[in-house]
């Protein structure tokens, strides 16, 4: 190959703007009909003396341009890239895509698997029981005889089917689920109960969990350490509580249980009725008489039970205001709660 | 129930320096839930003055220029505008610094006058809504003092809240003795002595009911002057208590009531012909009462009736409309009994009558009360209105009064229930004090239960009491608890946690309804009601237990389509119901919603809008994410179901059982709910998804699969799952997957009534890389046997 070629070949090369450019360069050159390959081939056309030599040149010129081709085709990938990068720019704050819609756990829900966990651990085995409730479970196994004033405090919602009642608390599980059972037992029950009743803090149906724990020891000292870690669990962290005397006819003696307020920490807002107080839950030690219609030796065991609002577990620790917004459905506001 | 007492009466029996905010404290830690109301008139800087001169101001014809001697040696001069001043005259002096309910009182100059203060009217002090004149104290207070320390000003209240076993906290005496208990004291009870008989009239009783009414006191009182004004204190104090006044004789025994607990009523005499009896109404026997209802028996009420059986009152509930005193009435029959709690209890539900009366009689009245109540009223009656009294008539049935009841508690059990160690003697005086007669020996108290304490029944009542006076705060709180082993939960449950999160991440929102629902709706939804009907609902719209999720969740969607939201997935789970033969079903279930665009209209995509097989694609992958992949099948429905679209109705099987249903919302359901877009719904029962089964990890196949597309036409009217089961069947070994791919119905096809279906195939080998022949003699079986079984036509494979 004549130098001239060469340099041409070379030049040819550096001229080339792009991969499809090179490559005609390349075939020009090396191809089947290209101007070294043509003369390679005609190597043997030339005296046999001349031969070696020829090839030499001809071989060396062919691994410089094909050096200069593999040059050149990095260096224009390298170029093509940068372009290709300077190129491809996204908006990286334009919204993420969502595959599908939006989920969301329902609060009162959400509350109820907590404190389910938190029972869990504390050895409880969980029960259920039916909604709608005989008067037997309901009220007169409970120590609630036909005409007691109590009763008028449950606002009871009645079936029109012979004693069918939807249950006024979960507490009617404790009687049917203790007689299946033998002594020690610790039983939760959490679930849908009814009373006719509707405000902002009172809707027709709500959620209670019944905890009802008997064995030879149990007391009202136990049951305050259960109690306030369940709620110190609960809203994780420590707690002021406060026990006060109070009536149920299943538990005697009786309390009711109040939190510092989770709002105010007790200094008195709106939440808590500037009292610095929040009632959260009712709680005793199961009354003799409750205990003999579960079927438990009350000489050798005692027991204690209690029974916590969920749906008011879910204002506090969701800070609502309106317990009718839990059922109303409306997913503008049900989609605030993961 | 709600009681209203002021703090007067309190501090009459019990001497106490608490404020009224730290006393209601008190009270709720004794489990009398009470919160204190203010004072509404704070009086400082209001003291007695005399107005030595009241001279005309120069400059206005209406105002005065009065000299006021307050005590001081400087006299003050004041300005008024009041006509009734005058000289003499000793009134309350606003001086310069005091707040009233219409301001603070400024040093000030009127028309050109100064002015040092101002003479105030009982309006101006905030004492009454309206003043005709200046307020005239007594002339022999002393100059300068306090008016506050000088006139009766309105007390702060107490209002508690009472749990229905405390009947005895509905009066004064009995929150009195709570109190004394507390602060440690004893309640300081004014005498009662009995009123001696003026005249000879007296009164027979005749008792046939003696188990409800086991005591019976009456008095006739003649002459009273029903138009003699009552104390202005017990005026003030009634009506602290938010009762109403009625009439004088009325509010005399409302105040008595109040102070002791003790109701009572009192009869026209000219109405009570002959004595009165006690005895059961008969069933519909009928008069009318004082709130003018009419009251029907319905057998076994308790009814005072006199001598010629003309009904008087319903005993302890209310009295009858004719025999009730007039305005005029000047001759009475007193009336103090004690009734059985549970008589009337059960008549005021029966009958849903209330009154202040029958609250007490059910929570039981101290029975040892009326022949106290009956002195105190009749000698408050006679000082207050005049009149002469008879003699106090009994009649009391011994048997049916309860024997004075003991009740003995060892202090080891109570140690043991409570889990702290008492001394016994720490606690005697409290317990004195709740007039329990403490008496503690060999390990245990025994308590002589008080007439007034009918709720302390059991040992357990009375370690409520010990407690109580112990301080529940006082008992520590046991910080270690033996717990059995924790259950840490099965691998295999599916908790509710994780049902969740597996709605949470398809993009469905959990809700909860109400478990009553409108029966109307549900006879259109689902052509029939679960049968289980409330007797008393809030309304009609929620009066019958549901028999499915959907009624709930088709109205939350409603609600939501109002407020512009289109686009979402609903979820609830929760018991429906069913009426049995002699038993009614509660079944848990669950049931799901999907409406509107899939995926939201969003930038760079497609919309594409949810339909039946994404709802049936959503709980497919629910149960592949809860590890029980393709145990759901869907049947066309059997029989056609209102709320579902004829053409789009399933029947859901799981293990061959049928446990639920789907569909498209039928056009008529949907307009009857003014819904107009198309929804999906499905429901299976929730227990089908309790438990999954145990994972297994196999080895995989280091071999590549191959895969081969197969098309088809086809009836429409066959089922996919029937050629799906033929593929599977004729596929051979190696086939591991089969996916529907497409699926085309166009107007191309020759025939209306046939598609085309694409399928990919996958074959796997565990031991071989699978030749062409392999494949090639798969799909050529499968081709075969679906043209032998359905008659389809091979469009093409590849």
């Amino acid at each position: 190959m004549s130098d001239t070629l060469l340099q041409g070949a070379l030049e040819n090369i550096a001229k080339a703007e792009d991969a499809r450019q090179l490559d005609v360069v390349r075939v020009s050159v090396l191809g089947k009909n290209g101007t070294l390959t043509r003369q390679l081939k005609a190597i043997s056309t030339h005296p046999p003396d001349q031969r070696k030599s020829l090839g030499q040149t001809l071989n060396a010129a062919r691994i410089q341009v094909e050096a200069a081709l593999a040059d050149k085709k990095a260096e224009l990938e390298a170029e093509a890239l940068a372009r290709s990068l300077a190129h491809h720019r996204v908006d990286v704050t334009l919204p993420g895509q969502r595959p599908v819609r939006d989920g969301h756990p329902h609060p009162v829900m959400q509350v109820k698997r907590r404190v389910e966990s938190i029972l869990k651990t504390l050895g409880f085995e969980l029960v259920d029981g039916p909604e709608i409730e005989d008067d037997f479970h309901n009220f007169t196994a409970l120590n609630l005889p036909v005409w007691h004033p109590a009763r008028a405090m449950h606002d009871t919602f009645y079936v029109d089917a012979p004693d069918a009642l939807l249950r006024t608390h979960t507490s009617s599980v404790q009687v049917r689920s203790a007689r299946q059972r033998e002594a020690p037992f610790r039983l939760a029950s959490l679930g849908r109960v009814y009373r006719k009743d509707s405000d902002r803090t009172h809707t027709p149906m709500f959620h209670q969990c019944e905890g009802v724990v008997v064995h030879e020891q149990a007391s009202f000292a136990e049951l305050k350490g259960i109690l306030i870690h369940v709620l110190e669990a609960f809203f994780e962290h420590s707690l002021e509580t406060r026990f006060r005397p109070a009536y149920f006819p299943f538990t005697e003696p009786s309390a009711e249980v109040d939190i510092q307020c989770v709002n105010c920490q007790g200094s008195g807002c709106r939440i808590c009725g500037d009292s610095g107080w929040l009632e959260v839950l009712g709680c005793g030690m199961v009354h003799p008489a409750v205990l003999e219609n579960m079927q438990v030796d009350a000489g050798r065991y005692s027991g204690y039970a209690f029974g916590i609002g969920l749906d008011r577990l879910a204002m506090l620790l969701y800070q609502a205001s309106d317990l009718r917004a839990f059922f109303a459905g409306d997913l503008q506001f049900l989609a605030q709660c993961w | 129930m709600s009681f209203i007492l002021d703090e007067t009466w309190l501090k009459q029996w019990v001497e106490f320096d608490e404020t009224p905010e730290a006393l209601a404290e008190r009270f709720s830690l004794l489990g009398l839930e009470c919160v204190a109301h203010d004072a509404p008139v704070v009086l400082t800087h209001v003291v007695v003055g005399r107005v030595l001169e009241a001279k005309a101001h120069p400059d206005a014809d209406r105002l005065k220029v009065c000299t006021v001697d307050v005590g001081e040696p400087e006299m003050l001069s004041i300005v008024c505008g009041d006509p009734t001043v005058e000289a003499q005259m000793v009134v309350p002096v606003a001086r310069i610094g005091a707040r009233l309910p219409g301001g603070k009182i400024k040093k000030s100059k009127i028309r050109g006058v100064r002015s040092q203060g101002m003479l105030c009217s009982a309006q101006d002090l905030g004492l009454e809504a309206k003043s005709n004149g200046l307020m005239r104290l007594d002339a022999s207070l002393e100059l300068g003092h306090d008016v506050a320390n000088v006139i009766e000003l309105p007390a702060a209240k107490f209002e508690f809240d009472l749990t229905p076993n405390r009947g005895d906290c509905l009066s004064a005496l009995g929150i009195a003795r709570e109190l004394a208990m507390d602060l440690g004291c004893t309640v300081q009870r004014p005498a009662v002595n009995p009123v001696r008989p003026q005249i000879q009239d007296g009164v027979t009783i005749k008792n046939t009911a003696p188990h409800a009414c086991p005591k019976y006191l009456a008095r006739v009182i003649k002459g009273i002057d029903p138009t003699r004004p009552l104390p202005a204190w017990l005026i003030d104090r009634l009506a602290l208590t938010g009762i109403h006044q009625v009439h004088p004789v009325v509010d005399i025994l409302n105040y008595v009531m109040i102070e002791y607990g003790q109701p009572m009523h009192a009869y026209d005499l000219q109405h009570v012909q002959e004595g009165v009896q006690i005895r059961e109404a008969r069933e519909g026997e009928q008069f009318m009462l004082l709130d003018h209802s009419d009251f029907i028996g319905l057998g076994g009420e308790l009814l005072i009736v006199d001598g010629h059986d003309a009904p008087l009152a319903l005993a302890g509930i209310m009295g009858g409309l004719d025999s009730g005193i007039q305005n005029h009435t000047t001759d009475i029959l007193l009336e103090c009994a004690s009734f059985n709690a549970e008589m009337v209890c059960a008549t005021t539900q029966r009958h849903q009558l209330h009154s202040e009366s029958s609250a007490r009689y059910a929570r039981g009245v101290d029975p040892s009360l009326p022949e106290l109540a009956i002195e105190r009223a009749t000698a408050l009656l006679l000082a207050c209105l005049g009149g002469q009294a008879g003699e106090s008539v009994a009649e009391i049935a011994p048997d049916a009064l309860k024997a004075e009841k003991v009740v003995t508690v060892s202090l080891d059990w109570v140690q043991r229930n409570l889990g702290v160690a008492l001394d016994p003697q720490a606690l005697e005086a409290k317990l004195t004090a709740l007039e329990l007669s403490p008496d503690f020996s060999d390990g245990a108290w025994h308590f002589k239960i008080p007439p007034h304490r009918s709720d302390l029944q059991h040992q357990a009542d009375l370690l409520e009491e010990i407690a109580r006076c112990y301080g529940y705060d006082r008992i520590p709180a046991q910080t270690v608890v033996s717990v059995p082993p924790a259950d840490p939960g099965s691998l295999t449950a599916i908790s509710d946690q994780r049902l969740a999160d597996a709605f949470q991440a398809l993009g469905y929102q959990e809700v909860v309804n109400y478990s009553f629902v409108d029966p109307e709706l549900e006879q259109s939804l689902h052509g029939r009601t679960s049968g289980l009907i409330l007797k008393n609902p809030l309304s009609s719209e929620t009066s019958v237990m549901r028999t499915s999720l959907f009624q709930g969740l088709l109205t939350v969607a409603r609600e939501n389509f109002n407020r512009r939201l289109h686009a979402f997935g609903l979820y609830e789970v929760g018991v429906c119901f069913e009426a049995g033969q002699t038993q009614h079903d509660e079944t848990s279930m669950l049931a799901m919603l999907l409406t509107g665009q899939r995926s939201g209209q969003q930038w760079g995509r497609q919309t594409t809008t949810s339909e039946f097989f994404d709802l049936k694609g959503d709980i497919e992958c629910l149960f592949d994410r809860l590890g029980m992949a393709g145990q759901l099948q869907f049947k066309t429905a059997n029989e056609s179901m209102p709320i579902f679209h004829p053409g789009c109705a399933a029947d859901i099987f799981w293990q061959g059982q049928p446990v639920g249903v789907a569909g498209s919302l039928h056009p008529v359901c949907a307009k009857a709910l003014d819904i107009h877009q198309p929804i999906y719904l499905l429901t299976i029962q929730h227990d089908v998804l309790k438990t999954l089964r145990k994972p297994t990890l196999k080895a995989v196949s280091k071999f590549p699969y191959v895969e081969r597309d197969l098309t088809i036409e086809i009836d429409k009217s066959i089922h996919f799952d029937d050629i799906a089961h033929v593929v599977t069947r004729t596929a051979g070994q190696y086939l591991t997957v089969l996916r529907l791919f497409d699926l085309y119905e166009d107007q191309c096809l020759n025939d209306q009534a046939r598609q085309s279906l694409s399928m990919k195939l996958r074959f796997q080998s565990k031991d071989r890389t699978l030749l062409d022949a392999d494949l090639n003699t798969a799909v050529n079986t499968v081709a075969a046997a679906l043209i032998e079984t359905f008659k389809v036509e091979i469009k093409g494979y590849e």
